[in-house]
């Protein structure tokens, strides 16, 4: 198996980026030019990885190993597993779409801009494919950096403040984080007697509870404000809406799943007893964010702020799929990761259309747009009806996992003699999944039908063939996930299972303390 | 006694004497040379950086190559593995600081001789104290390094800013000498109630763990005092009243070097006499020390928020690093000292390509000192700023950057040792550093988001300082690429501290002794 094959996924955009450092000035069309055919290349040689993978072995494949500081045991550690593999594939998938969709939205600095994004594009795979700590810890603030200049050059009006929020708020969770890391770098050293922070070395840890409640709080931290959850999402919409498009989809589609991700690959398995002592705050955290993310949304009349706080809404329906330790709700919360970045790329991509043509996001000034662009007003349509989670799209596959894997957590409680307290959280978010139809519908009607209510928006261009190549492929992974999951899931699903039975030795240590949830952990 | 008592062993000594010569030469240049200013400027600057270089090299090849403890003259010159890392930080500033020098002269129309050798004695008066195996050699080094410092600092004589400096300096470095003078008396005098009067350092420290737990008053104050003394130097709060005002006024290249190359001798000085061997617990310094720390790091990082000048706030932000390297001091195990060698040079890399940038920016009667004289430059002179934000980056500690690597050796140490509130103290540490991370980043805000609103002046770059940036900023970034090799031979540096403690311990009751061995040793994967 070529194990190297991942090294140049990570490496292609990093290259792509130096190699446009070194273009001659003023070449714009040979800047884009390039930045696509990098990102193509890039998702054409992970291709290779989604079909070499090989989805029954639920250990770390297309490993590579490099020493870096062996005398610490701090060496560069990738693979890629079913929990990370689709994330992997989404990140890639979105590269090309993100340059071409970007092809005209910035008026200056055009080299700086694609070095950045493809820059941003090695950092985030870097952060996913990590197989050790370190690696990860690594990524996780190397992609701060591009981000905090993609935001603070092109930026709106508020970019300033919009960019330094965002990377503070980033930033202080992850020192918390560090310190944790070395904490545990000790405890390795202590237990295994070795130097290192590799996931396999960690996960074999056994960490006192106490240990573990303060370990899982500093990593929850800088996980839960990257998701962003509830209270701590305010940095988000400032991000969104002052980044320039091809920044807002990075951050909706791959960015925002590094937290859902650090609890899914680091926080739950590596301290399981704090994470189920946390899971009733978690889950009640992301129910409000679902249900507040879709109230704010309903009344922003600005699209943009509309579409990013329904982000913090969806991502609490990847939380809330976590943090129910089954199958059902791993799967759904994982797919419905894709399907956000998808979905919401996608949103933020349209947004980005109609506002190189009018310069404004105020939906009041907006009406009738069917009858001006109606391919426009197709597509967007399909996109509303996937983030709304409509039968036949991938919306409706994610949203109905996570829901049936709550259900199912809360019907195997109220079994086993607990509270209800479990179906309230499957009766919210289902409520928001109505809410969210309220507020995009609601959004679409006044945009897109009705009469124009400015006469200067009554003459646009529809879709130009580039934009149609953006949205294709999009629209077709909508509708592949929506009707064909299986083709994913059953990518990931040993590795989901292999991740709950590590959960489940993590809670079986627990002598000391019984928890009387342990019990019915994984029966599904 | 004769010479061969005194152990004259010259080699040991050649990069003071060659950096004294230097200055000599550089002063004669001014004398005999017959050439425009801009031409003489140019040789004395040569002059000097090739002699620290020299001496950086022989430094590092000479000396280095043999391990183990060497002393000589009379037990009070000591070339130790400490010795030789900081001796080449020490060089390493000062020979980048001259290069820097040349431009700021040029700008000011001053002649160079006394400048270049001031610096370069002081570089000497550095050196001596980094190697000084007796308090009253320390003491000397101390002054050797400080009074051409207090010079320098007020270079610019007619700016009234320059002048406050250097006044300031030359007062406030006065009464931290006195702490140190009345601090070594002390010492002595407690080594003379033990029995065997000394200044020798191994022999104060004998005696002070010798006469542990219980160690006396006299014996207690006497290492306070020294501490404080030292700590002055390092600018370490509450003894960094001088540190903004007089980084402020000095010129650029002299506040890079005091910034980096005070800082350094200063702690050798302090592992030197409190690293390694339980002096810091035996005298009952820990938790003055933690305190030290605590104050230093929220009061350099809090004060350097509300900088509107990226000097003043370099000036607090090098408040703030003391605080993180004292940290290792704090740690007190091997890996903790290892750690302050370590940050020391990685300090001294990503400050120096700062200073470099601002140096190259500033033009006669332009000083660039605010932030918002830094607008735009992204544009103007992009491969400048791009230093300055990676050195900013590196400040705040990113990774993969040699800052990172500094700080992350500083919390693993304090995370592994084991003195109460350890864990507390790192979370301190590092959330200060998020903290750090907003004043770090404005200037890259300003010199990459902002546009410019002055026309820029008219630009005469300097081949020097470009070297010295340029040199600054690959260590900055290689050091951080590959810290391997540089975080071994720091912790095989810091080892000949373990080793004369070890030649102490035998002196050393139980108690002591275990606060001697705290450190572990990593096997090696």
């Amino acid at each position: 198996m070529g194990s190297n094959l991942l090294n140049w996924v990570l490496a292609l955009p990093a290259l792509g980026a130096l190699a446009l450092i070194f273009m001659p000035r003023g070449r714009v069309d040979l800047y884009r030019t390039w930045s696509l055919g990098v990102m193509i290349a890039g998702f054409l040689v992970s291709l290779g990885i989604w079909f070499g993978f090989d989805p029954a072995d639920t250990g770390m494949q297309f490993r590579s190993h490099a020493d870096w500081v062996p005398a610490w045991g701090l060496n560069w550690d990738v693979g890629v597993d079913g929990l990370s593999l689709l994330l992997v594939m989404l990140t890639t998938f979105l590269g090309p779409v993100v340059v071409l969709g970007a092809w005209n939205s910035v008026d200056k600095r055009h080299k700086e801009f694609f070095a950045h994004i493809l820059l941003l594009q090695s950092a985030m795979l870097g952060a996913f494919v990590a197989t050790n700590l370190f690696v990860f810890y690594l990524f996780w603030e190397l992609m701060l950096i591009p981000m905090f200049f993609l935001i603070g050059i092109w930026g709106g009006e508020q970019r300033l403040y919009a960019t330094v929020k965002f990377f503070l708020y980033t930033l202080v969770g992850s020192m918390l984080m560090l310190v944790a890391i070395v904490w545990l770098y000790r405890e390795v050293q202590a237990q295994a007697g070795i130097w290192s922070l590799q996931y396999a070395d960690v996960y074999g840890l056994e960490i006192a509870r106490r240990a573990q409640m303060w370990l899982f709080a500093a990593f929850a931290v800088a996980f839960a404000v990257k998701v962003p959850m509830f209270p701590v999402h305010t940095w988000l919409p400032d991000a969104h809406v002052q980044a320039p498009t091809a920044g807002s989809v990075i951050l909706a589609g791959v960015l925002l799943k590094m937290g859902t991700y650090g609890f899914l690959r680091l926080a739950m398995p590596l301290f399981p007893q704090a994470a189920l002592a946390a899971k009733p705050l978690i889950l009640t955290l992301a129910v409000v964010g679902i249900v507040y993310g879709a109230l704010v949304a309903m009344v922003q009349p600005d699209i943009k702020k509309l579409v990013a706080y329904s982000s913090v809404s969806h991502l609490g329906y990847c939380m809330l799929g976590l943090f129910v330790f089954n199958l059902q709700g791993a799967s759904g919360s994982i797919l419905q990761m894709v399907n956000h970045g998808i979905s919401t790329g996608a949103l933020f991509l349209l947004v980005g259309v109609i506002y190189e043509r009018t310069h404004s996001r105020r939906i009041y000034e907006y009406g009738g747009l069917a009858g001006i662009m109606p391919l426009y007003a197709v597509v967007f349509l399909i996109v509303t009806m996937s983030s709304i989670g409509l039968p036949g799209t991938n919306g409706f596959v994610g949203e109905f996992l996570v829901l049936l894997g709550a259900f199912l957590d809360g019907y195997s409680q109220w079994e086993a003699g607990g509270s209800l307290l479990s179906f309230t959280f499957v009766a919210v978010a289902a409520l928001g999944v109505i809410f969210g139809a309220v507020y995009m519908l609601w959004m679409v009607q006044r945009v897109f039908f009705g009469k124009p209510n400015l006469s200067r928006h009554t003459r646009l261009p529809d879709l130009s063939w580039r934009e149609i190549a953006v949205f294709a492929p999009l629209l077709v992974a909508i509708f592949w996930i929506g009707i064909y999951p299986s083709t994913f899931t059953r990518k990931m699903e040993p590795s989901i299972q292999a991740w709950l039975h590590q959960i489940e030795k993590g809670l079986e240590h627990t002598v000391a303390s019984p928890q009387p949830e342990a019990a019915s952990l994984g029966r599904h | 006694m004769t010479p061969n008592d005194l152990d004259l062993r010259w080699g040991l000594m050649v990069p003071e004497l060659l950096v004294l010569l230097a200055g000599v030469l550089v002063l004669l240049v001014d004398t005999t040379v017959k050439a425009p200013d801009q031409d003489r400027r140019g040789i004395q600057t040569g002059i000097s950086t090739l002699a620290c270089l020299a001496a950086a090299g022989y430094t590092a090849v000479v000396l280095g190559s043999t391990s183990g403890t060497r002393t000589g003259f009379g037990e009070l010159f000591v070339v130790d593995g400490l010795a030789v890392w900081f001796k080449s930080v020490v060089l390493l500033s000062a020979a980048l600081a001259s290069l820097m020098s040349e431009r700021w002269l040029r700008n000011h129309r001053l002649t160079s001789g006394g400048f270049i050798a001031l610096l370069l004695f002081s570089t000497a008066g550095m050196l001596y104290m980094v190697s000084a195996a007796d308090l009253v050699m320390l003491f000397l080094g101390l002054e050797i390094m400080s009074i051409p410092l207090y010079v320098l600092a007020a270079s610019e004589r007619r700016n009234a800013r320059a002048v406050e400096a250097g006044l300031k300096y030359l007062v406030l470095g006065s009464l931290a000498t006195g702490f140190l003078l009345f601090g070594i008396s002390l010492l002595y005098g407690f080594t003379g109630l033990m029995g065997q009067p000394s200044t020798c350092i191994a022999d104060v420290v004998a005696a002070v763990l010798r006469s542990a737990p219980d160690v006396p008053a006299l014996a207690v104050g006497g290492g306070i005092l020294l501490f404080v003394g030292m700590v002055f130097k390092v600018g370490a709060v509450p003894f960094h009243m001088w540190t903004p005002d007089v980084y402020e006024g000095s010129p650029m290249s002299i506040t890079a070097f005091m910034s980096v190359a005070v800082k350094a001798t200063a702690f050798a000085a302090i592992l030197r006499v409190f690293g390694g061997s339980g002096v810091l617990e035996a005298l009952r310094l820990h938790d003055l020390l933690f305190a030290l720390c605590a104050l230093t790091m929220v009061v350099g990082n809090v004060a350097a928020l509300a900088q509107s000048s990226v000097k003043r706030m370099l000036a607090w932000s090098s408040v703030a690093h003391a605080g993180y390297i004292l940290l290792g001091v704090l740690a007190g195990t091997q890996d903790g000292l290892a750690a302050v060698l370590f940050y020391s040079l990685g300090y001294a890399a990503m400050n120096i390509a700062a200073f470099g940038v601002l140096v190259h920016l500033s033009e006669k009667g332009h000083e660039v000192e605010r932030l918002d004289q830094l607008r735009g430059i992204a544009t103007r002179v992009p491969l400048q700023a791009a230093i300055l934000a990676v050195s900013m980056l590196s400040l705040m500690g990113m990774p993969p950057l040699v800052g990172f690597w500094g700080k992350l050796y500083i919390f693993r140490a304090v995370v592994f040792a084991d003195f109460p509130g350890h864990i507390a103290i790192a979370v301190l540490g590092v959330l200060m550093s998020a903290v750090s991370a907003y004043y770090y980043l404005r200037v890259v805000v300003v010199s990459y988001m902002s546009d410019a609103t002055a026309p820029a002046p008219a630009h005469r770059p300097s081949f020097g300082n470009g070297l010295a940036t340029a040199t600054a900023a690959a260590l900055t970034v290689l050091i951080g690429l590959a810290p391997g090799a540089f975080l071994a031979l720091a912790r095989d540096s810091a080892e000949s501290l373990r080793a004369s403690s070890a030649a102490v311990a035998p002196a050393v009751d139980a108690s002591t002794a275990t606060a001697v061995a705290v450190s572990p040793q990593p096997p090696r994967r």
